[in-house]
């Protein structure tokens, strides 16, 4: 019994898929009550189990993984004190967008301080990306369906490109953004008045995109897979009739979003597919 | 004239002493760290880094000396390019961010027989822990090759167990082998 629970806790798909998504959606349902937003905090309660099981808790060395989910905290923390306040929204918008480049060298530094010349240069353009998907996932904070359904398919498109391109780790790290935010659907979708707020959007978009960038950086993932994904929110904004029903949406919108992350995923998948053996 | 003996005396034990203490520059073509790691239980799995660099200083006077020894992360090497790609991930070692793996003693003991064992700090992406070589066999001489006769050689074999997991290279655990065995044949030329 001790040993097929072992396996269990050892399963990717467990640390990364079920686990996240359980979690996500028991705690989003005990955090409703509390008010509307909310319930946007299961995704970050989820994405916490999962984080445990991968890469645990520890802090120091501040490796880029910890990096990446040291900032991911700050964005929920950060996330939900902007979704109680009131400043004006463009200056919010740019303040984050800045911040996310910011926090997207940062994550990079150790590469990016041995870099020269146009090596730096093109280095230092992967905050874009990080910007990108910050600025247009702040957009969507008040679609709800629609942000959730992005996040889904970034994580997932993300995390299947690490998988495949460069890392597991990363990989699973990617895919655990799409379980606890598949769990944010299915609240959406049995749940009256579940807003995800700017907790979500923040912290789904920057990890993603941090996920996306370290994979690039430090594990040889083709830069040219993030173009792809970095479509995903613009075409979470393709139109949903407003007359449909809950469920239609949803399932539009996550095929909307899922198009480019397939391309994403088909695009590594081609530059990574060898004749080579498997390494394991 | 006795006060100049006497200075001559304090003068000449420092010159003794700093004679006994030797540098050596590690050769790169003749050093290379070898691991070996299970592989899922099923065998023993053997790599090895292509690029080391470093120094080391003896003092056979003492029976002690000093062992700095760098690692260049991004030369792993298993003899499988695909897997070679994925040790120097994030998974395990994190190359591009970490690119060095360093090893600085702090006590060297060398034994009658040649052999010796030296304590000091590994750090493998950015964790020091303390790890012991366990030296079987020194030995020192002018290389039989070298045409002028003038290149000294001092080389050793050491060996010393790890665990990877107390460096925070957690992936794979436990299908993929906690245990490491590290193995390092070492030859250094004398400044």
């Amino acid at each position: 019994m001790q040993c097929m629970m072992n396996d269990l806790l050892q399963n990717p798909l467990f640390q990364s898929a079920l686990a996240p998504l359980m979690v996500a959606l028991v705690t989003g349902i005990l955090l409703r009550p509390l008010g509307d937003k909310w319930a946007g905090l299961g995704f970050a309660l989820g994405y916490a189990v999962s984080v445990y099981f991968t890469a645990g808790f520890q802090l120091f060395p501040l490796t880029s993984t910890r990096k990446i989910l040291l900032i991911a905290l700050g964005a929920v923390i950060v996330g939900a004190l902007l979704d109680r306040l009131r400043y004006p929204q463009r200056f919010i918008l740019w303040a984050l967008v800045v911040c996310a480049a910011i926090a997207a060298e940062w994550v990079i530094w150790p590469v990016l301080k041995r870099a020269e010349g146009m090596e730096l240069l093109l280095m230092s353009l992967v905050a874009v990306y990080a910007a990108w998907l910050v600025g247009w996932f702040d957009g969507l904070r008040n679609k709800q369906l629609a942000a959730t359904s992005a996040a889904v398919s970034l994580g997932v498109g993300t995390g299947i490109s690490a998988v495949l391109g460069a890392s597991a780790l990363l990989g699973q790290l990617g895919g655990a953004i799409g379980a606890a935010a598949g769990a944010m659907i299915v609240l959406q979708l049995f749940m009256s008045r579940i807003e995800v707020g700017r907790s979500f959007v923040l912290s789904a978009a920057l990890l993603a995109s941090l996920i996306g960038i370290a994979a690039v950086i430090y594990a040889g993932l083709p830069w040219y897979t993030l173009i792809p994904l970095a479509f995903i929110p613009v075409t979470a904004r393709l139109p949903v009739k407003n007359d449909w029903n809950r469920f239609i949406q949803a399932l539009v919108l996550v095929g909307y979003t899922t198009v480019p992350a397939a391309i994403a995923v088909l695009i590594t998948w081609q530059v990574t597919q060898t004749a080579e053996p498997s390494l394991y | 004239m006795r006060k100049t003996m006497i200075a001559s005396i304090l003068m000449s034990v420092p010159l003794i002493s700093f004679a006994a203490v030797e540098s050596y520059t590690i050769d790169p073509t003749h050093t290379y760290p070898h691991f070996k790691i299970s592989h899922l239980g099923f065998s023993t799995m053997q790599g090895r880094f292509n690029k080391t660099s470093g120094n080391l200083t003896i003092d056979t006077a003492n029976k002690t000396g000093s062992v700095n020894i760098t690692i260049d992360a991004t030369s792993v090497d298993t003899g499988f390019k695909k897997r070679d790609d994925h040790l120097r991930s994030p998974d395990f070692l994190s190359a591009a961010e970490f690119p060095e793996i360093t090893y600085q003693s702090s006590k060297v003991k060398i034994n009658a027989d040649n052999s010796a064992i030296v304590e000091g700090t590994l750090t493998i992406m950015g964790t020091s822990k303390p790890v012991t070589l366990d030296v079987s066999r020194m030995h020192c001489g002018i290389h039989p090759m070298d045409p002028k006769k003038q290149k000294y050689v001092c080389g050793f074999d050491a060996t010393a167990k790890i665990k990877r997991a107390d460096f925070g290279i957690n992936y794979g655990l436990p299908a993929i082998g906690d245990d490491m065995e590290l193995s390092f044949e070492v030859e250094a030329i004398r400044n």
